[in-house]
């Protein structure tokens, strides 16, 4: 089928009504190997995620700079929790409370009940405030990392790709 | 995992279509540089669980149509999937594309179809 027309307009995300996470649940990013990478890949998720998402609450329809990171339940390991970022060399690491000690505010997205957006540059509203720019994101990247405490090794780390055992045939 | 079927939300895309938006796309500086299909976090989730990016991070939106497989990457690695649908909601000219993640690495298809290719020599 052709294009149908657009309002071009973002989306309003998903929240998950009452899903507050308490301040001691440690949530798990997975990461590039090095800081920089890292805050490059913080800043181009954010970036996407604010030209196309908002979340609606009583204040507007806030823009959502936001940032995946994934709840590690209690007796779920981070390799577990990791498996499927298994090519990602780090991890970002800190808890619900140090993140909202930070800053940060932590939205609970999705349907997937572990999946939650932390907010880098909060408060901004569609149609009032411009979306944050890269500079903003930036620094707001960097301040998560250090909340995180930097990079840690991915313990699910498959080294390079290669974990599929079935195919180390020669 | 069913994908909502919203006014926005195409499977299916026809080539004249493809061929506009074509016409007009720059292929996205990190996918060239990272050498895939197009820019894509994998733990970028939308609503419904699927991996989520937008058309401009392509290298080629030929590529990317629903239905294709492709590499998708990031400073996170480069990992195996297919396209699911793009999402005009946001914008006509630079769609959401929906991604389902393959359990299979890039790596690991790369050795069968040298396989292939070699069997089939």
């Amino acid at each position: 089928m052709a294009a149908p027309p657009s309002p071009a307009r973002r989306k309003s995300r998903l929240l998950r009504d009452g899903d507050v996470l308490a301040d001691d649940v440690i949530v798990v990013r997975a990461a590039p190997v090095d800081p920089r990478r890292a805050i490059r890949n913080i800043v181009d998720d954010a970036h996407d995620s604010g030209s196309t998402y908002v979340v609606a609450h009583d204040a507007g329809l806030e823009i959502l700079h936001g940032i995946s990171v994934f709840a590690r339940r209690p007796g779920v390991r981070t390799a577990e929790l990791m498996v499927r970022f298994r090519l990602s060399p780090s991890i970002l690491e800190a808890s619900a409370g140090a993140l909202r000690g930070g800053g940060f505010e932590l939205w609970a997205t999705g349907t997937n009940p572990d999946h939650y957006d932390v907010q880098l540059v909060p408060g901004r509203i569609e149609a009032v405030d411009p979306q944050a720019t890269v500079r903003e994101l930036g620094a707001a990247a960097a301040g998560f990392l250090w909340v995180a405490g930097g990079l840690q090794p991915n313990p699910g780390y498959a080294g390079g790709g290669v974990e599929q055992p079935e195919d180390d045939t020669p | 995992m069913n994908l909502p079927r919203g006014t926005w939300v195409v499977e299916e895309i026809d080539q004249a279509t493809v061929e506009v938006l074509a016409a007009s796309h720059v292929p996205d500086d990190l996918a060239v540089e990272l050498g895939v299909d197009i820019v894509g976090d994998p733990q970028r989730e939308d609503d419904d669980g699927y991996v989520w990016t937008r058309l401009r991070r392509a290298r080629d939106v030929r590529h990317v149509v629903p239905g294709s497989a492709v590499i998708i990457g990031s400073d996170l690695g480069r990992y195996l999937a297919k396209v699911v649908a793009w999402d005009f909601e946001v914008s006509n000219e630079d769609p959401i594309v929906t991604l389902e993640l393959l359990p299979v690495s890039v790596e690991a298809m790369e050795r069968a179809l040298k396989r292939a290719h070699t069997s089939a020599a």
